[in-house]
């Protein structure tokens, strides 16, 4: 088993993971992440915990992996993110996070850190044809998170069947993702919703 | 209820919601099943306690159900053909216009409607209790509608909860099945 990254220098990055057959890549992206000195958690959604080998997560984290949101007197386990990937997120996921509805632990986490305008890329995965990827609500969802600031990785086309972006593709975008948001952190206006 | 080599219609979900509507269920599927439709039903977590799950796993011969599978699980039910919903409550048509798919019968219906497959929704919504009058059910109709649902409510003509009769639903969702087959 991998050694955690001796060198976090870059901080603490949460993956937030969904229920989706997807996530069996999380452990991947999680060594990925790590070899390129991110201090990485793993939180995922209640009906996620179905899809993720949590306990090889944890040993290669060194964190808990978290699901439920916690009694208010128990502490706090994880530190404070300074970015966040969501992968693999799901057509659930994706619509209650744009519309505010954080009845997850996980939904709860992505909606504070969207307000507190972090670093944000949800790699959206699900099956292209679906059906889902047909419903209205799911493009909308994505334009309100593009608007809130969130980096959306969707190109179906490009990463068949399933939008499955690979682990260093992430990775890259997410580097770019903060090095904007440590450029400028306007945000256009979103008055309109 | 076996007589299977007679559903030439095809494969028929009935998803049914928390409603004191769902009482109505059995009869529905009764004369969809007379009607020639192989009825499945899938209830919403909280409609599990509205309607006699044994009574219609006898009526269909089909599991009723109403939770996600574990992704390792086979799916023990056939592909629909047309999807009733029925009774429809002002959660799940709120959460199904918006693309929440936190229940079974959330995930099939925005599966379903995004494939543009004939869905009919027949909202069990007591008028005068105040959901009916809430401006998001009216938001989520057009909404349901613009993503090329059906809505059937009619609730001044069927109090108290826009009661339907189940051969005038099985009649409007034949009309909407055979326009969809004409596109």
């Amino acid at each position: 088993m991998n050694e955690p990254a001796p060198n976090s220098s870059r901080g603490v990055l949460y993956i937030v993971s969904c229920a989706a057959s997807s996530a069996s890549l999380v452990p991947n992206l999680v060594k990925e992440a790590q070899a390129v000195a991110w201090d990485v958690c793993v939180i995922t959604t209640p009906q996620g915990t179905k899809f993720l080998d949590a306990p090889l997560v944890e040993e290669l984290t060194k964190h808990p992996v978290r699901s439920e949101y916690k009694r208010p007197e128990e502490p706090d386990v994880l530190p404070r993110a300074d970015a966040i990937v969501i992968f693999p997120a799901t057509f659930n996921t994706i619509n209650k996070w744009a519309l505010g509805i954080s009845d997850t632990l996980a939904l709860g986490l992505l909606c504070e850190y969207t307000g507190l305008k972090m670093p944000l890329v949800a790699v959206p995965c699900f099956r292209t044809g679906g059906g889902l990827d047909g419903h209205p609500a799911f493009f909308r969802s994505l334009q309100m998170l593009r608007d809130y600031g969130v980096r959306v990785l969707y190109e179906p086309n490009k990463y068949p069947p399933k939008n499955q972006v690979p682990p260093d593709v992430i990775l890259a975008i997410l580097d770019e993702t903060i090095r904007k948001h440590t450029q400028h952190s306007d945000i256009v206006s979103i008055d309109h919703y | 209820m076996s007589n299977n080599k007679l559903l030439t219609k095809g494969v028929l979900y009935l998803v049914s919601c928390a409603s004191s509507a769902a009482e109505r269920v059995p009869d529905f599927v009764k004369q969809a099943r007379a009607e020639g439709w192989d009825v499945c039903v899938i209830t919403t977590p909280q409609g599990a306690n509205f309607v006699d799950i044994s009574l219609l796993t006898e009526l269909t011969g089909h599991p009723v159900r109403s939770d996600y599978k574990r992704p390792e699980d086979p799916d023990v039910l056939p592909r629909a053909d047309a999807i009733v919903v029925f009774p429809a409550t002002f959660n799940t048509l709120n959460k199904w216009a918006l693309g929440i798919t936190d229940t079974l019968a959330l995930g099939i219906l925005c599966e379903y409607t995004g494939l543009k497959k004939p869905i009919l929704a027949v909202p069990g919504i007591h008028t005068a209790s105040g959901l009916d009058t809430h401006p998001a059910l009216p938001r989520s109709f057009r909404l349901l509608k613009r993503h090329g649902v059906h809505i059937l409510y009619e609730p001044e003509e069927y109090p108290p909860n826009n009661k339907i009769p189940a051969k005038r639903i099985l009649h409007v969702l034949d009309e909407i099945v055979r326009k969809s087959v004409n596109e």
